[in-house]
């Protein structure tokens, strides 16, 4: 059964190695679904966020893969519904529209974040869900232009990866 | 005398070029062989390799390819990195073949290239490739040097990545302003992190694994090059002989376990043996010792080995569980499984299971060996040329093949006495391995009998490399299988595709007179009885020789698994 599943990759901060993990998935022709890269709470190490389709079976074999590359510390594979996820989006929006909008901003937490002479931008910060269903609802006003941010996620739980192991192969 | 380390490599703080500084790091690692070609972007490391010509031998190939190959060869012999030395732009991208070879057949390389100046990246300048970006899917590591003082640094990294764990290739590229520019040479040293290196299977693991063993009534072990490469030989042997269960090899496992021995159940796969391919799938136990289940070896994997447990022994966890689900994984090196497991097995015997193998055996001999090895008319047979180089070697030899039907006849018929002997491209199926492959081994390993021994297509994709062995004086012995055809994809053609023979003839050139244009000497050989009289010749004579034995030109390898079948519908004819 194919779901959404998030890998969350953490490795060292070195270039050339977003192009080393996304080769996994080239050479498979799996398509990403999503991808960010960000730093965390660890010096030097980087977090990639990346969201697949994929049974568990498969995405365990992926991650399995992903390991192998020497610079990555750990690969957890989570299942959507354990993770906690969000996404940003920018509208861009006719500023002739806005008189009638109130009601979807209220009702989907738009925060307007620019307004010029003749365009308004609003951000909309959700689960992927939730910024579906505003861009559903501004469809209406006309769109000019949007921008989705790829997802970033959490595990729900407690635990989470410690940092790099100070173990080392001496063989 | 041997100078010592210190002596070689003083430790200092004055500025040394980036190249010298290379050339420090090489001997450190204990580099004494590298396989290279110059060309503009890597000329500063040329020019310091110049003063280290007492310490670092350069083995000039005719082309990079051989380059890779040779270091393949160098590795497989002596279990350390082989290095490949060669410019940016096209003496890099002719790496490739060898670097991904390296990769499926999990051989330890660094591959250092030049590169343009750190200023030109990026802008297309005269033989700029990125061989970082080309080189990631077939690599373990790659890594491009800009600066002079991360050589050190990063050549101790790559060493160290190369050969942990499951041992592969490397790539640093170092742009040419590296090379030029100064920096104090520091003695580096790198650990891989533990992660995927190297594991301690849990106890419980082990028990398991050995519960199962003891249960098992047609047990059977299924050998790969990780045997080979944790140079665990003698702990197989030893865990063979106390547990009496029957070994057999995969093609990159050959000779890992005496070809003779009486527990030796022959070779899994596609053109295997008959036996341990039928009874795969009669086993209630397989014990996998550093194989990967490849395809060639499994078959249609959905019908593959449905009545067995599995136990795997593998350091690559990706690996377990890839394509066989296993029920024991054991995630460490093939020495430390084995042992682990010869402590918790019991003496034993499986007297009436060893019967179907010795059974299936005598047909395979019935209805294909003896035919083979004895052919009654026709002309000049691979397995017979090859069993007589079997008997002529004593089984001693090192045998490195090139890809196809020569292949097969070496794996079916060379009786390894020696657990070190195989040497050839399997993952990949690289023609062209051959020649090269044998120049590095034959280096690396001067006291041993190297026969390189190929086909006339393989042949003709390196054989330029005639000129570096004619160089370097290697003893290599170059035996040709000549049939006038790409024989395997001929008789894929034959079987497959109603004999519709699409381009797989070939019109060779004279081999003896290129050979000898080479300054190599050469003889042919198509008579039966003249066949021992030219391989003694060959074995004889001092130095390289080729032999170009004219065989029967449409022979067909079996028994054989048609593509897509599963292993039990192995076919003798």
């Amino acid at each position: 059964m194919s779901a959404s599943v998030c890998l969350t990759v953490y490795s060292d901060n070195n270039p050339g190695l977003l192009h080393r993990v996304t080769a996994v998935f080239t050479r498979r022709k799996m398509n990403i679904e999503s991808l960010t890269v960000s730093d965390t709470e660890l010096a030097g190490v980087s977090r990639y966020t990346i969201v697949i389709r994929s049974d568990s079976d498969a995405a365990g074999k992926i991650a399995e893969q992903i390991r192998k590359i020497i610079e990555v510390h750990e690969v957890v594979v989570g299942e959507e519904e354990a993770m906690v996820s969000r996404e940003v989006a920018l509208v861009k929006l006719p500023r002739s529209c806005s008189a009638g909008i109130a009601h979807v901003v209220s009702t989907h937490g738009l925060v307007l974040v620019s307004e010029g002479d003749s365009v308004v931008i609003f951000e909309k910060t959700g689960s992927v869900e939730e910024v579906s269903d505003a861009l559903f609802a501004l469809r209406p006003f006309g769109i000019i232009e949007f921008a989705r941010s790829g997802r970033i996620s959490m595990a729900a739980l407690a635990e989470r990866w410690s940092g790099p192991s100070n173990d080392t192969f001496s063989g | 005398m041997k100078p010592t380390l210190d002596e070689i490599v003083p430790h200092q703080s004055e500025e040394i070029t980036g190249a010298e500084i290379l050339m420090r790091s090489l001997v450190e690692h204990g580099v004494d062989v590298v396989f290279g070609y110059p060309g503009g972007a890597i000329m500063p490391v040329y020019d310091a390799l110049y003063h280290y010509q007492d310490r670092i031998r350069h083995v000039l190939v005719r082309h990079e390819q051989g380059a890779t190959h040779a270091a393949e060869g160098y590795a497989r012999v002596t279990g350390r990195c082989g290095v490949a030395l060669a410019t940016s732009g096209p003496g890099a991208t002719n790496l490739v073949t060898g670097i991904a070879d390296a990769l499926m057949d999990s051989t330890p390389l660094v591959c250092i290239t030049g590169q343009v100046g750190r200023a030109l990246l990026g802008t297309d300048a005269f033989q700029e490739t990125d061989i970082i970006g080309v080189t990631v899917p077939i690599t373990k590591w790659n890594y491009q040097v800009t600066s002079a003082d991360e050589i050190a640094p990063v050549m101790a990294k790559a060493f160290a990545i190369a050969l942990a764990g499951r041992p592969g290739p490397v790539v640093v590229d170092i742009t040419k302003n590296a090379q030029l520019e100064k920096a104090v040479y520091r003695r580096s040293s790198y650990t891989p992190p533990l992660r995927s290196f190297h594991a301690v299977p849990a106890v419980e693991d082990y028990e398991r694994a050995a519960h199962y063993i003891s249960e098992a009534k047609r047990p059977m072990l299924l050998v790969g090059r990780g045997v080979l490469v944790a140079r665990a030989q003698r702990e197989l042997l030893n865990f063979a002989e106390k547990t009496g269960i029957p070994v057999a090899l995969t093609l990159q496992g050959l000779s890992a376990f005496p070809t003779r021995h009486p527990l030796y159940a022959g070779m899994l796969g596609m053109h295997g043996n008959y036996a341990p391919n039928i009874l795969t799938n009669e086993a209630d136990l397989l014990i996998a010792v550093g194989m990967r289940f490849d395809d060639r070896v499994t078959g249609n994997v959905q019908t593959y080995a449905k009545r067995a447990k599995i136990i795997h022994i593998d350091i690559e966890r990706a690996e377990i569980n890839k394509l066989v689900s296993v029920d024991v994984g054991l995630r460490t090196d093939a020495r430390e499984g084995l042992l682990a497991l010869t402590d918790r097995v019991s003496d034993s015997e499986y007297p009436e299971w060893r019967e179907r193998f010795a059974a299936l055996y005598e047909e395979e001999r019935a209805a294909v060996i003896s035919h083979e090895l004895l052919p009654e008319s026709g002309g000049l047979r691979m397995a017979e040329v090859i069993h007589r180089l079997s008997e002529a070697t004593a089984g001693e030899a090192i045998t490195v093949t090139d890809v196809g039907q020569h292949q097969m006849a070496t794996a079916r018929y060379y009786r390894y006495a020696r657990t070190d002997g195989w040497i050839s491209s399997g993952g990949l199926g690289t023609m062209g391995f051959g020649i090269p492959a044998a120049l590095g081994a034959a280096i690396a390993a001067p006291e041993r009998t190297v026969l390189a021994i190929v086909g006339d297509g393989g042949f003709q994709m390196t054989c330029q490399e005639l000129g570096t062995i004619a160089q370097e004086k290697t003893p290599v012995k170059i035996v040709i299988m000549n049939n006038n055809f790409l024989g395997m994809v001929r008789q894929w053609q034959e079987l497959f595709f109603d004999s519709r023979y699409s381009f797989v003839h070939l019109d060779n050139p004279d081999f003896v007179k290129l050979s000898e244009a080479f300054g190599i000497p050469a003889r042919r050989v198509s008579e039966r009885d003249n066949l021992d009289e030219t391989i003694s010749w060959a074995l004889n004579i001092e130095g390289p020789c080729l032999i170009e034995v004219q065989v029967e030109k449409e022979e067909n390898v079996f028994p054989m698994i048609p593509a897509g079948a599963g292993v039990s519908e192995i076919r003798l004819g």
